[in-house]
């Protein structure tokens, strides 16, 4: 599914990956866990190809092929699926039109049939059922005034309609409360298949009791220094990353 | 060509005989550019309506009438308000007072003169071909004197400066005082400028400021002239990279007053905040136009202004903000409020945007209107008289831009005159 | 009406050029070029006009002599040689058409390219639970054919071309025309009374609610004809009509100037929307061509409980000098002006609206949004007036501009000017650019780079456009997209 070989990447000027290589095979989950500067962020941007994030050496092989090489949409439309630390507000764009664009931009891309408004609609009624997600949110501007909680599963409910390959969860976790952890978490479970992979970056182990990973990585100063199962993350709650990166 | 204002002409026809008298005569420099100043005056005459920058403020009774500034104009009661400052330079009717002035405690690093005695020094007076104000040039013809101040790099003073300038009743038309303040790297110093006086006359302060990398200058304004004086200033002034201009003024006096401000900023990190407060009443004008240009990345500028106009007081903001081309991650804001406490008084406003660069942040905002009813009646309901709940709202209005005078002794004085203000000590006498 | 969001997926599939820039070619009856009292007069005997509207053309011509072109926004163009253009320029017919049958089959053509639903069933085709749409189509000047004119005259509506109602209504023309804008208002206001060549007349009777949506299709043919519509609208006492105006104008090199005037006149507690859309030739990526467009449109809410809603979505034109005014003089009045203005390339739009409170409780609300790509400049410039007798007046005003790349300016030139106590005003206005947040969690989740710059946009926008009536609103939205072509990456 995904291959990164040796990844180098920097902004504005300074090195943050240092060499980063992690492979992720079809129906894995992987969480990256790291101390704040380690480079989290910056592995997810990398990945989805935001501006400002410059790959200096290495690669990413993405089914195959060059990600790297790839637009931000192109990658959007190929599956892969980034759920924002921080989604972006968009006054004035409801949140329905938002979602209609984007899936109905993907499935052209693909060269599928795009929905009409009732179809999408009906679609988009049932996600929202099964995530617990009030209807009255499709209506609103994206992510204007929402809370972070409300913003957070606005972004779980685009991944369960776009249905991506690979999920690349930033802090997801960041700012939520139980209740709502547990539902942005049942929402990655339910993608959860043999296809299907993910990349869960968090700072905390919190996020991993819900989201049962198979591999634990550990980032610190834009390498992983160390990688283990799930257990490694309990590890780390318990001894800091201070003395996991040394070790 | 139509024919000249009166008081331009007046101004023409006496130029001769006053050069004698104003300092730089027998110079010949200086009396050339005050011949260039003079000229450019007679081709513009006083600025009218049709002037887009003058579009709200009417010049006619100034310059229609005849020059005669020595008919008596009973005097009014001033707002006193005891203000001490070690260090001050007074000047009356435009002139230099030794005898008022105390100077003597000023730290080493700083050269106060008055611009009489500094003539010979660098370009304190100077023509720039290319200026379209005539007040500017106006000034530059017949120019008596004023402040010429230099404080030298990393040169901090902690205490006020103050800069009076007085004015009685003189045979002698027009006060044209010429500032020229300059701060070197990291310099910072507070000044509080002074208008007032009695009578009927004219003044057209024209001051330069200059601050180098680094420097801060807190630029107080108190513009307590009388109330049949005409006050039309101007201050120019150019921040260099990490440079603060911050400017306050307090308008109350003059029959028209005029406040035209032109901050220029060079450099990044630089700050230029333009902040003021007027309280008119009577047949009372007050203009405030300003201008922040933004040429290079990476700085900002704000401005607040909120007036109080009672009777027939009229009220002008007009404001702009100009961002150059690549002046990217600049952020302007803007924001000017009025009250109208009567039925006749009137306000006349022109936020202006002129924006060449995306990435930048502006707003603006101008609101106008009365007093809250509701929140009138809700302390008259409390047991609060009515003329105390006003005040008090009144107050409130203005507390949140007063507060933007960092300097607590100065920000004292100033709440001390609004409040008083308020109470009609100032009374008019119409 | 509140515009369907799902109709901003359009945006996404559209992607073409200029797509009106065709010339048909029609025999033109036309005037020699220049202006002069001689001119005037032929213009008048053309449209076999009484001897009062001569006279009064006369009036406006001689006038204007005496004017200077403004100067004072902020737009920059070549002068414009007066006597280099065609004042008169029309579609060559026999005999006047009596149905849409009739109607030069090429005539046909042109508006079937342009896609304006003249015919009733295309406009009846597809428009969910939209209303009926006539038109009135103005064809360099001359207006071609009127449809549904037979149910509108059941309700006692007036709608036909100007110079027909100068033949037909003459006491209705001869009471309000100028009595808005009056000749002597502006140097284009004037240019347009000399020689306005058609435009289109519409009257609602009291208590009428006009039974369908009035259009008019203004598009600008022969090369070097400046366009001169004149547009009378009248809302008696309790009548209510919605007004739809649509603008295209042929590619061509040389700039084509377009000086039209609208006057509305609203009576008591009657109401007027008047929405356009204009997309006129807006000169090529390197500012070739394009149209000057100098347009003085006013509003007089001259009854109590008087209301207009002025909606415009601006995306063509070289220059754009245009400022839909209300004057509120009936007490209650409401004055609205909902804008939105694209330049792009090297477009110039100078616009807004004025605001004048005269009447008591009069109230107005000024929504503008403006779009700045390319090396365009464009400016809001707007007034706010609140008169001394203006009691308890209030407007509220919020203007925003947005950037798209670094060549680009947007400026606010708001004057507000207050003379009543009890008269509140606020005005807010921000600057700013699409952030690059936006545009990449739009494209991260699959939109391209200029989808979601359209998509980005028309949420910008959203407060205008939903003023629209849903037909305009979709190709309003389409427009957005197209307009700021080639304006990303």
């Amino acid at each position: 599914m995904l291959e990164i070989k040796d990844l180098h990447a920097e902004v504005g000027g300074k090195e943050i990956l240092k060499g980063i290589n992690l492979t992720i095979n079809p129906g894995e989950i992987h969480a990256v866990m790291g101390p704040n500067g380690a480079g989290k962020s910056t592995l997810s941007y990398v990945l989805s190809g935001r501006d400002g994030y410059e790959v200096t050496s290495g690669s990413v092989l993405y089914k195959g092929e060059d990600l790297l090489d790839m637009d931000p949409d192109e990658r959007a439309c190929e599956g892969v699926f980034l759920a924002f630390q921080y989604p972006v507000e968009i006054p004035g764009v409801a949140t329905a039109t938002f979602l209609k664009t984007a899936l109905n931009a993907q499935k052209k891309a693909r060269g599928e049939e795009e929905l009409d408004a009732m179809q999408f609609l009906k679609l988009v009624r049932e996600k929202t059922a099964e995530l617990g997600i009030k209807d009255d949110m499709l209506k609103r501007a994206v992510n204007v005034g929402f809370s972070g909680g409300e913003k957070k599963r606005n972004e779980v409910l685009q991944m369960a309609l776009l249905q991506p390959d690979l999920m690349l969860l930033d802090e997801t976790d960041s700012g939520l409360d139980i209740d709502a952890l547990k539902i942005a978490a049942d929402g990655v479970n339910r993608l959860r298949s043999p296809e299907r992979s993910a990349l869960v970056i968090t700072h905390y182990q919190r996020l991993l009791e819900y989201i049962v990973p198979d591999f634990v990585h550990v980032l610190a100063d834009g390498q992983i220094v160390k990688s283990g199962d799930k257990s490694l993350a309990l590890e780390l709650e318990e001894k800091g990353y201070a003395e996991i990166s040394a070790a | 060509m139509t024919s000249l204002t009166p008081l331009a002409q007046h101004y023409l026809d006496r130029f001769d005989e006053a050069l004698k008298s104003l300092p730089g005569a027998g110079d010949r420099h200086v009396e050339s550019l005050r011949r260039q100043g003079l000229d450019s005056f007679a081709a513009l005459d006083f600025p009218t309506k049709r002037i887009e920058e003058w579009r709200f403020t009417n010049l006619a009774a100034l310059t229609k009438a005849a020059a005669n500034e020595a008919e008596t104009i009973p005097a009014f009661p001033k707002i006193e308000a005891r203000f001490s400052s070690p260090h001050e330079m007074v000047f009356i009717n435009g002139r230099f007072s030794a005898e008022q002035s105390r100077l003597d405690d000023l730290p080493v690093g700083i050269t106060i003169l008055p611009v009489s005695q500094s003539l010979g020094q660098g370009s304190v007076l100077n023509f720039d071909e290319t200026e379209t104000r005539s007040l500017v040039s106006l000034n530059t013809a017949f120019m008596q004197d004023g402040v010429s101040l230099h404080v030298e790099d990393g040169i901090i003073l902690e205490e006020v400066l103050t800069l009076t300038f007085r004015n009685d009743p003189s045979t002698e038309h027009g006060r044209h005082v010429r500032n020229l303040i300059t701060l070197g790297e990291g310099a910072s110093i507070t000044l509080l400028e002074r208008h007032e006086g009695t009578g009927r006359y004219f003044t057209n302060p024209v001051t330069r400021i200059s601050l180098d990398r680094n420097a801060r200058l807190q630029h107080y304004k108190l513009q307590q002239d009388s109330k049949a004086a005409f006050h039309l200033a101007l201050v120019d002034c150019e921040i260099a990279s990490g440079a603060c201009y911050d400017n306050f003024c307090l308008s109350i006096g003059g029959q028209i007053s005029r406040n035209e401000m032109r901050t220029t900023i060079l450099g990044e990190e630089a700050e230029s905040h333009l902040n003021g407060a007027y309280l008119m009443r009577g047949h009372q004008h007050c203009d405030t136009t300003t201008l922040t240009e933004h040429t290079v990345p990476l700085n900002n500028s704000s401005q607040i202004y909120k007036g109080v106009l009672d009777d027939n007081a009229h009220g002008v903001f007009q404001g702009k903000i100009h961002i150059f081309p690549d002046a990217q991650q600049v952020a302007g804001d803007q924001l000017s409020k009025a009250l109208l406490l009567s039925d006749r008084a009137a306000v006349d406003c022109k936020p202006e945007l002129e924006i060449y660069a995306d990435d930048v942040k502006c707003s603006h905002g101008a609101t106008s209107g009365e007093l809250d009813e509701d929140a009138l009646f809700y302390l008259q309901s409390r047991g609060i008289p009515f003329e105390q709940a006003r005040k008090i709202l009144i107050e409130a209005f203005l507390a949140d831009v007063l507060d933007t005078v960092k300097h607590d002794d100065v920000r004292t004085l100033f709440e001390t005159l609004s409040t008083a203000w308020l109470s009609g000590t100032q009374a008019d006498e119409e | 009406m509140a515009v369907s969001q799902e109709t901003v997926e359009q945006v996404a599939s559209v992607s073409e050029k200029y797509k009106y820039g065709f010339v048909s070619d029609i025999e033109a009856d036309t005037a020699p070029k220049g202006l002069s009292e001689d001119i005037v007069r032929f213009i008048s005997a053309k449209k076999e006009e009484p001897e009062w509207l001569l006279e009064w053309r006369l009036k406006a011509y001689r006038y204007w002599l005496t004017m200077q072109e403004p100067s004072w926004a902020k737009v920059d163009y070549p002068k414009i040689d007066y006597q280099d253009i065609y004042y008169y320029s029309a579609p060559k017919t026999k005999d006047k058409p009596k149905s849409l049958d009739e109607v030069d089959p090429e005539l046909l053509e042109v508006y079937e390219k342009l896609g304006i639903p003249l015919k009733e069933q295309e406009v009846l085709a597809g428009v969910e639970g939209a209303a009926n749409v006539a038109v009135d189509a103005v064809f360099d000047s001359v207006s071609v054919a009127t449809t549904f004119r037979e149910r509108l005259e059941k309700e006692g509506v007036i709608f036909c071309p100007i110079s027909e109602a100068v033949r037909d209504h003459p006491e209705l023309v001869k009471k309000y025309l100028g009595t808005v804008v009056p000749y002597t208002d502006n140097f284009f206001a004037a240019l347009n009374s000399a020689v306005f060549t058609d435009g289109s007349f519409c009257y609602i009777p009291k208590g009428v609610r006009c039974p369908m949506e009035l259009s008019t299709y203004f598009r600008i043919n022969a090369a070097q004809t400046g366009q001169f519509e004149r547009t009378l609208i009248i809302a008696d006492d309790a009548s209510y009509v919605s007004y739809l105006e649509g603008c295209t104008a042929p590619m061509r090199d040389e700039n084509q100037l377009h000086a039209a005037v609208v006057e509305l006149v609203i009576l008591d507690d009657a109401e007027i929307k008047y929405s356009t859309v204009q997309n006129w030739y807006p000169g090529d990526e390197n500012g070739v061509g394009g149209i000057y467009n100098f347009v003085t449109k006013r509003a007089a809410c001259r009854g109590k409980n008087a209301k207009v809603s002025w909606t415009q979505v601006e995306t063509g034109s070289a220059i754009t000098w245009k400022y839909p005014s209300c004057i509120l003089q009936g007490e209650n009045s409401v004055g609205e002006f909902y804008s939105i203005a694209i330049t792009n390339n090297l477009q110039q739009a100078d616009t807004g609206t004025k605001m004048i409170h005269l009447g008591k409780n009069t109230s107005s609300t000024i929504i503008s949004k403006g779009i700045s790509a390319g090396k365009a400049q464009s400016t809001y410039r707007g007034l706010v007036r609140m008169g001394r007798k203006a009691e308890n007046a209030r407007n509220h005003t919020v203007c925003d501009s947005l950037l798209i790349g670094d060549k680009c300016g947007a400026h606010t030139v708001p004057y507000i000017e207050n003379q009543s106590r009890t008269a509140k005003i606020e005005h807010e206005a921000t600057t700013s650019k699409v952030s690059e947040e936006q545009m990449f969690y739009c494209q991260q989740r699959g939109l391209s780079e200029e989808d979601s710059m359209a998509l980005i946009v028309n949420g910008f926008c959203k407060e205008v456009l939903q003023e629209l009536p849903m037909e305009f609103a979709v190709e309003a939205q389409k427009l957005v997209g197209i307009s700021l072509e080639g304006s990303v990456g």
